[in-house]
């Protein structure tokens, strides 16, 4: 054991100078004894992906901006260019933030995408093509996409019932949409709303008890 | 269907304001005289989750608040392989809210604050080694059965005190406003938290303290404020020096509870200059005997309840709520200069005594935090903090040594 004349302490674990007054010590290395293993920094190798990620997408804009000002000054076509970029990045970045809980993430990505969606409807001439296809397709695959991965991850019902529930309350929306007049084409909207409406019920059903506990649950105040 | 309970009300604060700045996570070891086994300390964690089923809860969030739900996850030994303290509560990932590992001679339990308080967690931990000596040493006890000594049915293990004596209290009371004195210099790194521990005597401790006619407390009380004020100019002694006090509500409201239960004093002091140690010793004394009491301690309990009763924050979502509480919580910080938890004795059965060396624990602290507890002889204060400066550690220990005590100090230092 190691000794600081100044502090008057013994030291147990080893140390070259003392570890309170970083004076001079006596004694031996013999007996002194760590009670901490020693441990190395992590490197988390999703830290560098996404710092690459995103150095391609910022990249990507900026050259598509240099060759559309260099080659084809008269027409404006890099701003579609980066505003793409900028959507793959969000979902990506989305993806990554929730990827510990891939029904949660499903819900993210099923907003995020309708709402660009949106944006590049709204921004490509209003077509309402967002609303006639996307918004119901999106419904339909995320329910689908969440009753496969609860049966491959053999997810309990207290992991994939409220996900079940949102992803079909989602689902219901096209059909508001379509009552309120937004939707041109009626097939998608009616297919996806029909389909997530009979989930929803065969949830309250079959599994009434879950439901309602898992509702109590997530909403006590 | 799995059970699940609410998030009892000094709890509620933790995972909306957990993070790499102060992960909340605090770890209790108990030192053998011999290296442990992990095979063995696996056997002894199965049964001692089985005895105390409430550990095996994950932390989920709701539309307004965090709650906590029964799992069926297997709590696994590993041989220590995180940095003390760092975080355990990962965001949308299911896991348990601790960890037991083990390092040469140490069995270490590390819990989110969530899931329990110190007492709760110290009584897992008293189980956990039980059951390992046990395992160990299939003659150690005497009557062969390992005797629970947490009487109490699961019931009252899960009791939320807060909810159980909030009708109790009456009279309103306001806090009143203080800036404490704040420790500032390089810090560590995120989640890093140093660790500086003593190992000394009780019996030359105690003698000390009661020659001033003190508790240990008290006493040590007033050596953590003296450190601190030998680090601080003329300047800032226009500051207090507060140090916040955990306290274990159930010994002034009985409850069986193993979920959080405290409170907490602060205890002040204003510098000018030239104090004694004697000086502040005296008026440390005199600040123990007028708040440790039932009304002082009700009256915070009272204060944190109202905020969650208040209608307002209950139907606010809770992303939003995380916010608003996380910035209370670095209000609240400014009282307080630094924490001194001190944990008490653990008292096991005595056949077990051959076998263990010392009990000790630390804290994850945006500060500076000091925690102590004993077992038999062996006091140890351990210091966690989140500065690179030992200066405040050094003024402490060599207090105590510059009384004649011996004290054996073990660290664990950032380059
Ligand atoms: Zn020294």
């Amino acid at each position: 054991m190691k000794y600081c004349e100044k502090c008057k302490v013994k030291i147990r674990t080893n140390h070259e100078k003392c570890p309170l007054c970083q004076g001079v010590i006596q004694g031996e290395k013999e007996g002194t004894e760590e009670i901490f293993p020693e441990i190395k920094e992590k490197n988390y190798p999703g830290v560098l992906f996404f710092q690459c990620f995103t150095f391609v997408c910022i990249a990507v804009g900026v050259v598509s901006a240099m060759i559309n000002y260099i080659f084809t000054p008269s027409l404006q076509w890099c701003f579609y260019a980066i505003a793409g970029v900028i959507c793959i990045w969000v979902c990506t970045a989305v993806g990554l933030l929730k990827r510990r809980n891939l029904l949660k993430n499903a819900i993210w990505q099923e907003i995020v995408i309708a709402f660009i969606s949106f944006g590049w409807d709204a921004f490509t001439g209003w077509h309402k093509w967002s609303f006639d296809y996307v918004l119901p397709c999106i419904g339909i695959v995320t329910v689908l996409f969440m009753i496969v991965i609860s049966m491959i991850q053999k997810l309990k019902p207290q992991e994939y019932m409220i996900y079940f529930m949102i992803a079909g309350g989602l689902g219901l929306l096209p059909i508001v949409f379509l009552w309120i007049g937004i939707v041109k084409v009626e097939y998608p909207s009616i297919l996806c709303s029909g389909f997530c409406f009979l989930f929803l019920i065969g949830l309250l059903l079959f599994r009434y008890h879950i439901v309602m506990t898992e509702l109590h649950k997530k909403f006590h105040i | 269907m799995a059970k699940w309970r609410r998030l009892e009300n000094a709890a509620k604060i933790f995972p909306a304001t957990s993070g790499k700045r102060d992960s909340r996570v605090f770890r209790f070891s108990c030192e053998l005289k011999e290296t442990v086994k992990g095979e063995v300390l696996q056997e002894a964690l199965d049964r001692a989750i089985k005895e105390m089923p409430l550990f095996q809860s994950v932390l989920r969030r709701g539309i307004f608040w965090f709650y906590l739900e029964n799992s069926d996850i297997r709590p696994i030994v590993v041989e220590e392989n995180r940095l003390p303290c760092s975080s355990i509560y990962i965001r949308d990932k299911r896991t348990l809210l601790f960890e037991v590992s083990y390092f040469k001679k140490r069995i270490n339990f590390e819990v989110f604050h969530a899931l329990t308080d110190g007492t709760g967690a110290m009584l897992f931990l008293k189980c956990l080694v039980s059951h390992y000596l046990t395992l160990c040493y299939p003659n150690v006890l005497k009557d062969k059965r390992l005797v629970s000594y947490y009487d109490a049915t699961e019931e009252e293990k899960e009791d939320d005190g807060f909810q159980k004596y909030y009708q109790m209290i009456k009279g309103k009371k306001k806090l009143e406003k203080i800036h404490a004195y704040q420790l500032t210099g390089v810090k560590n790194g995120e989640e890093k938290f140093q660790i500086i521990e003593g190992v000394l005597s009780v019996k030359s401790l105690l003698e000390k303290a009661r020659e001033q006619n003190v508790t240990m407390t008290v006493y040590l009380t007033a050596v953590f404020l003296c450190a601190i004020h030998k680090e601080m100019s003329k300047r800032q002694e226009r500051k207090p020096v507060v140090l916040m006090i955990p306290v274990n509500l159930r010994k002034y409201f009985p409850s069986e509870s193993c979920r959080n239960f405290f409170g907490w004093i602060d205890v002040g002091y204003r510098f000018h200059g030239e104090d004694s140690f004697e000086d502040v010793l005296k008026e440390v004394k005199e600040f123990f005997k007028k708040e440790l009491t039932k009304e002082g301690l009700s009256m915070r309990m009272n204060d944190l309840i109202s905020l969650e009763e208040n209608p307002f924050l209950r139907v606010t979502p809770l992303g939003i709520k995380n916010i608003f509480m996380a910035a209370a919580n670095r209000i609240s910080e400014r009282r307080e200069t630094a924490v001194f938890s001190n944990m008490g004795a653990v008292n096991l059965p005595e056949e077990f005594a051959p076998y263990i060396r010392l009990f000790d624990v630390f804290i994850s602290t945006p500060k500076i935090e000091l925690c102590m507890c004993s077992y038999h002889d062996n006091l140890v204060l351990s210091f966690s903090s989140c500065l690179k400066s030992t200066n405040i550690e050094r003024n402490f220990f060599r207090h105590l040594t510059g009384l004649g005590i011996e004290v054996e100090i073990s660290t664990k230092l950032y380059e």
